[in-house]
């Protein structure tokens, strides 16, 4: 019974199929041959067939472009090769036989770019997603510009995603300031795109993996008692689990210093990043001791969170303070992160979009475009 | 230099506890040798940093090392010179431990291999601790902030600015200023404001409560499952991330735990003087837990005066405690209490600090809160928080009600129930459903019960209800 129990609980969370990212994929190449594939369009899309693939541009209004899906596998991903002169946010569009209603995606955000670029979009996250869709397209927005070179529909065999989903148990979060109040812990992913955009969004989505637990726990509490077998077992079943969970966990809190190490510990400072904080902590170093005479100077930042309250923290004595009501004027020293719209004109002052931030002074130091130590005269 | 600052800011503070602790037990030791120590490093630095607190906010000082080292001094040769002339009457440890069965060789490997990695586990939280920049709002906004604040200004500096010439009179300043005291401290006798230095202390804390709730399992039952327990506490994810982070909940988890247990312990010995010296041990840990966060002097100060005085009426009932020792007894712990607790609550009202968690708790609508129980449920069971902790918990309650609630583990029972239905209809109920509903308080309240928590899953699980005590 023992050895059952830990062979069962060793195969959900152990055991690795041998089909590593497997997969089943239907290309749609529009490089060529676009007009016989069977696209339907509004009359006020054009569409232009070019090298890298059919360029599409709404004319006068939004438009749709579908075409039918004979597909056999089913489909949980579309992975989309694109390109866009400038970020635009388009929506996935699909029907299916059950509902023969249209369905549109959350939106989805094409990035601005001059090559091809590759989005994976995971259907299955959605709840009106069909698996085997009569359909697929687009509504692209008026003023969109976009050519799609490639459409590559992916699936994945039950097999595989048992695979997807053992793998996924083991996929961590990074360290994020939440992370003091909860963690996720192991979440359910059924193929590698929806693993791998896990934690993209807050909350993930997908389902926390204590469900396999409680299930497993549920499994060996009815076995326990039809087989009139001793509930110590049962506890030994919990003891079992509890110890692979403290595994998981105490791996995810490993990776967190490994990936502190590569990043940050076992770089030097200027090309080193802590975390999602990039290089602040140590702007904030280098800023400490040129601030240290001032009672106050000015910060600009991208955003007030968590930047100010940590740059305070650093240079404490000396306060932060905002550019307003003549604070420009009475404090010299300028502390600029991540705001490229900011430059220094011919006369030595800083402007944003024309307007004059600063009197003139000097750049003292400058880290990247936009992020700088800026000393006004006054 | 930091590291003589760190054995310095650590070791005074430990041998003022000690002493106090001793000095608590009388003639009537129960703690182990060992144990005496954690429990004097554990409290000890509380006590230290109430001094801290009086003396600055008295006038006679303020937060330089000479004055530290001074007032430091007096205390240790107060104490000492009280401790050296009662001792002579005092007789040695007489501990008692459940006896042990000797291990099975599959028991002695699982104990290495869990022991090992809880080993690793804490040396990793020590390094995230120790070696990393300050990330999270509470450390930089909060506990190093203040800490930094009292070092630069020598004094317990209540008006914080936040920058953007906004400053706050209130909010965190109302918390105890002990953790952020201890930092001030520590960086004090270094001469700097090192990050390393001043966030050790809490892997030590953490450490120290696995610790307590070692020893005290110790005590209940076998080698075996005190250290099941141990490692159940030590795995739990949450509770080990904050080994992690310089927050102040496991702090309070520490002295917390220390009550309770001691609580528990004077129902649970075969012994009368020494129940009355766990009372008296519990009194002091309920003293300085006041000094530890808002919460303590909320929510964990009732509940533990209100266990006091069910063991009071429960040892009495016994005829193990006289009148008179429940008379010396109450009056010894209310004494105690009071000097912290006056003190403490004079300086807020004289500087109007809120008593909430950096808000106020009065005048708050009741009213059901939409998204909070299911944020309750989610985290608490649907999340990598607590692994299997609340089932289990829960389980062993409904299928082992009786020892839960007609055995000595009500204790235990009563201490986690209260406070679990203090917090849950907070949430439930009033304004700070943002708490549960965006997760930013909700499990940290948790973490101050989990070495509670964990440590009823032993005595329920192991508890003999024909011998009336859990055994193996």
């Amino acid at each position: 019974m023992r050895r059952s129990l830990l062979s069962l609980v060793g195969f959900f969370f152990i055991a690795l199929p041998v089909a590593a990212d497997a997969e089943t994929v239907t290309t749609w190449d529009l490089t060529e041959g676009f007009a016989q594939q069977g696209w339907q369009a509004n009359t006020n899309l054009q569409m232009t067939q070019t090298a890298n693939g059919i360029r599409l541009q709404p004319q006068q209004a939004e438009a749709t472009l579908r075409r039918t899906v004979n597909i056999t596998h089913n489909i949980d991903v579309l992975r989309l090769y694109y390109s866009t002169p400038k970020e635009i946010e388009i929506k996935a569009l699909w029907s299916n036989l059950e509902s023969g209603v249209n369905s549109y995606l959350s939106p989805i955000l094409l990035e601005a770019t001059t090559n091809t670029k590759i989005i994976e979009i995971d259907y299955t996250r959605f709840e009106t997603w069909h698996a085997h869709p009569t359909s697929l397209g687009f509504w692209l927005p008026l003023g969109a510009d976009v050519t799609i070179e490639k459409m590559e529909l992916v699936g994945w065999n039950p097999i595989e995603k048992l695979g997807a989903l053992v793998r996924g148990l083991w996929h961590f979060d990074n360290i994020q300031p939440y992370s003091v109040n909860f963690l996720w812990g192991p979440r359910m992913s059924f193929h590698p795109v929806q693993t791998k955009q896990m934690f993209w969004t807050q909350p993930p989505g997908t389902k926390s993996a204590n469900w396999l637990m409680y299930g497993t726990l549920g499994i060996g509490a009815v076995y326990i008692w039809l087989r009139k077998k001793r509930w110590h077992n049962f506890a030994l079943l919990i003891a079992c689990l509890w110890v692979l969970y403290d595994v998981r966990m105490g791996a995810e809190f490993l990776s967190y210093t490994y990936d502190d190490y590569q990043t940050y510990h076992s770089q030097e400072v200027g090309t080193r990043t802590f975390r999602d904080r990039r290089y602040f902590n140590d702007l904030a170093s280098v800023v400490a001791p040129v601030v240290q005479n001032h009672d106050k100077f000015i910060f600009v930042t991208e955003n007030r969170w968590p930047y100010l309250g940590l740059i305070r923290y650093y240079t404490y004595p000396s306060i932060p303070t905002h550019p307003f009501d003549g604070n420009a004027n009475v404090y010299p020293i300028w502390i600029v992160y991540r705001r490229p719209d900011i430059t220094m004109n011919s006369q030595g002052q800083l402007v944003s979009s024309q307007q004059i931030l600063s009197p003139p002074g000097q750049m003292l130091h400058e880290f990247e475009p936009g992020s700088f130590i800026f000393q006004a005269k006054l | 230099m930091n590291i003589v600052a760190f054995v310095i800011g650590m070791g005074i503070p430990t041998l003022i506890g000690w002493l106090l602790v001793r000095l608590t037990e009388q003639d009537t030791p129960v703690l182990s040798v060992y144990e005496r120590w954690v429990v004097a490093f554990a409290l000890g630095i509380t006590a230290t940093m109430f001094a801290f607190f009086v003396g600055e906010e008295s006038g006679f000082m303020q937060f330089t090392a000479a004055n530290f080292l001074l007032l430091a001094t007096v205390l240790l040769i107060g104490l000492g010179t009280w401790y050296m002339r009662v001792r002579i009457h005092w007789p040695k440890n007489t501990v008692q431990l459940v006896k042990n069965t000797p291990l099975s060789r599959k028991k002695k490997i699982i104990l290495f291999a869990l022991g090992s990695w809880t080993i690793l586990k804490i040396c990793n939280a020590a390094f995230l601790l120790i070696a990393s920049p300050p990330y999270l709002d509470d450390v930089f906004n909060n506990w190093n902030m203040r800490g930094k604040m009292y070092y630069v200004t020598q004094e317990l500096e209540l008006t914080m600015e936040i920058g953007n010439d906004i400053t706050s009179d209130a909010g965190v300043s109302s918390y105890p200023p002990t953790v952020p005291l201890v930092k001030t401290w520590l960086a004090t006798l270094a001469g700097n404001w090192n990050e390393g230095l001043i966030n050790a202390p809490h892997i030590l804390w953490y450490i120290s409560v696995l610790l307590l709730v070692f020893f005290f399992l110790r005590r209940q039952t076998t080698f075996f499952w005190a250290c099941i327990g141990t490692y159940g506490l030590s795995s739990l994810p949450i509770f080990t991330l904050h080994a992690a982070h310089a927050y102040a909940d496991v702090f309070v988890a520490m002295h917390v735990f220390f009550v309770v247990s001691c609580l528990y312990s004077s129902i649970a010995t075969d012994n009368d003087a020494a129940s009355v010296t766990w009372l008296r041990l519990a009194g002091l840990g309920a003293a300085l837990l006041v000094f530890t966060k808002n919460e303590a002097l909320l929510l964990h100060l009732p509940a533990c005066i209100l266990l006091f005085i069910v063991c009071i009426y429960a040892l009495q009932k016994q005829g193990v405690l006289s009148r008179r020792e429940i008379q010396s007894t109450v009056v010894h712990n209310s004494i105690a209490l009071a000097c912290v607790l006056v003190p403490w609550l004079l300086f807020k009202w004289a500087h109007d600090l809120p008593f909430g968690n950096a808000k106020s708790v009065s005048g708050m609508d009741i009213a059901w809160q939409a998204g909070a129980a299911k944020a309750i449920w989610i985290n608490t069971f649907f999340e990598g928080n607590w692994i299997l902790l609340f089932p289990i918990l829960i389980g062993l309650i409904v299928t082992r009600w009786r020892s839960a609630f007609f055995s000595i583990c009500c204790i235990f029972t009563a201490y986690v129930l209260m406070l679990l239905l203090a917090q849950i209809p907070l949430y439930l109920f009033t304004g700070l459903s943002t708490e549960a509903i965006k997760q930013t308080g909700l499990a940290r309240g948790f973490v101050q019960l989990a070495p509670e928590m964990v440590t009823l899953v032993i005595l329920l699980y192991t508890y003999k209800p024909e011998l009336d005590k859990p055994t193996e």
